[in-house]
C-alpha cells in the first residue's frame, strides 16, 4: 500500500464514517457497514474497525478504505452428547471472531486486506494476555476468501459447505508477533 | 506501597510533563491515572461504555476505549457458535500443537504498526 504509516489510521467505527459512501461491490457488507455496523457496535454485539485515509492524503482514495469486525465467542460442540468418550475439548473453546472484513473497490489492490486482517490480529493478541482466548475464527465467503486467509496460516476446520470456517490457533499469533 | 512500573519513553515523558504542569508529584499523577483506570475496568464489567459528553449538546462526543477495556468488552459479549465434533477435535489439536508462523505472517506481523 503507498502512503506512509502516517497516512492511515485504524480506530473505532463513528457516525460520519458510515456516511462515506463506502462500497466493497458486496450488497450484504455494504448494507451492513451503512445500517448496521453501529448499531451493533454501540450495543456491543461486535466491534467495528475501520481504516481511515486521512484527510489530506491521496484524495483519489474513499475515506473509509476497509473495516472488519471483531467479537468473543465460545466454541462448542453441536452434539454435544458425542463429545463423551472422543477426544474434544470439556469446554467450550474461547475465540475471538473476525465476523465481516471488506475492503472498498476503489482501494483494492493496495494490501489494505492485509492491514486489515493484520490490525485485527494485533488486537486478539493485545486482547489475549488479559482474557483466555485459544485463537481466531473466521468464515471465508467464497475460494478467493479462503485463500487469503491460508497465506495467513489459518487452517481450514470446516469443509465442504460456505462459508469455510478458519482457525488461527493463539500459539501461532503470539509467535508471528513476538519481538 | 511502591509500584514500579516499564512505560515507553513517549509516555514517560508525558508524564512528567503532565505532572509539572498540574503540580502534582508524578506518585499522584499515577495514582489517580490508577484510579481511573480502576474505574474504568469496573464500569466495563457491568456492560457500560465510557464516553466523553459534549456539554453543549449532551451528546457523547468521544468513546473511551483502551485494548484492555476493548477485550473486557468482548468478553461481556460472548456468543456461542456451533460446530461439529470433527470441526471442533481439529481447532483442539491446532490450538494444543501451533504450528510455528509462516514467513508471510512474520513479515507482516513485524509491518503491523504497534
Amino acid at each position: 500500500m503507498s502512503g506512509g504509516e502516517g497516512a492511515y489510521i485504524t480506530r473505532g467505527i463513528e457516525p460520519e464514517d458510515t456516511k462515506q459512501g463506502f462500497s466493497c461491490g458486496v450488497h450484504a457488507l455494504d448494507d451492513y457497514f451503512a445500517r448496521h455496523a453501529l448499531v451493533n457496535d454501540a450495543r456491543g454485539v461486535g466491534r467495528t474497525y475501520v481504516l481511515r485515509r486521512v484527510a489530506d492524503h491521496d484524495e483519489s482514495l474513499p475515506a473509509v478504505l476497509g473495516f472488519y469486525t471483531l467479537s468473543m465467542a465460545s466454541a462448542e460442540s453441536a452434539h454435544v452428547a458425542r463429545v463423551i468418550g472422543r477426544k474434544l475439548p470439556a469446554y467450550p473453546m474461547p475465540v475471538a471472531m473476525i465476523g465481516r472484513l471488506a475492503v472498498d473497490r476503489r482501494a483494492q489492490r493496495r494490501r489494505v486486506g492485509e492491514r486489515l486482517l493484520l490490525d485485527a490480529l494485533r488486537r486478539v493478541f493485545d486482547a489475549s494476555r488479559i482474557l483466555g482466548c485459544t485463537g481466531v475464527l473466521v468464515d471465508a465467503k467464497d475460494e478467493d476468501a479462503e485463500g487469503f486467509y491460508v497465506k495467513y496460516d489459518f487452517s481450514t476446520v470446516t469443509a465442504g459447505a460456505w462459508p469455510r470456517r478458519m482457525f488461527l490457533p493463539i500459539g501461532t499469533l503470539r509467535a508471528a508477533f513476538a519481538p | 506501597m511502591r509500584l514500579e512500573a516499564t512505560v515507553p519513553d513517549s509516555r514517560g515523558s508525558a508524564v512528567v510533563e503532565l505532572a509539572e504542569e498540574l503540580g502534582l508529584s508524578r506518585s499522584q499523577l499515577v495514582d489517580e491515572a490508577l484510579a481511573l483506570f480502576l474505574k474504568a475496568v469496573i464500569e466495563v464489567r457491568r456492560g457500560r461504555r465510557l464516553v466523553t459528553i459534549d456539554p453543549a449538546s449532551s451528546a457523547p462526543a468521544c468513546e473511551l476505549a483502551t485494548p484492555t477495556l476493548s477485550a473486557l468488552e468482548w468478553a461481556q459479549h460472548r456468543q456461542k457458535t456451533r460446530l461439529s465434533a470433527k470441526s471442533l477435535a481439529k481447532m483442539s489439536a491446532l490450538a494444543e500443537s501451533p504450528p510455528e508462523p509462516g514467513a508471510r505472517l512474520r513479515r507482516a506481523a513485524r509491518r503491523s504498526p504497534r
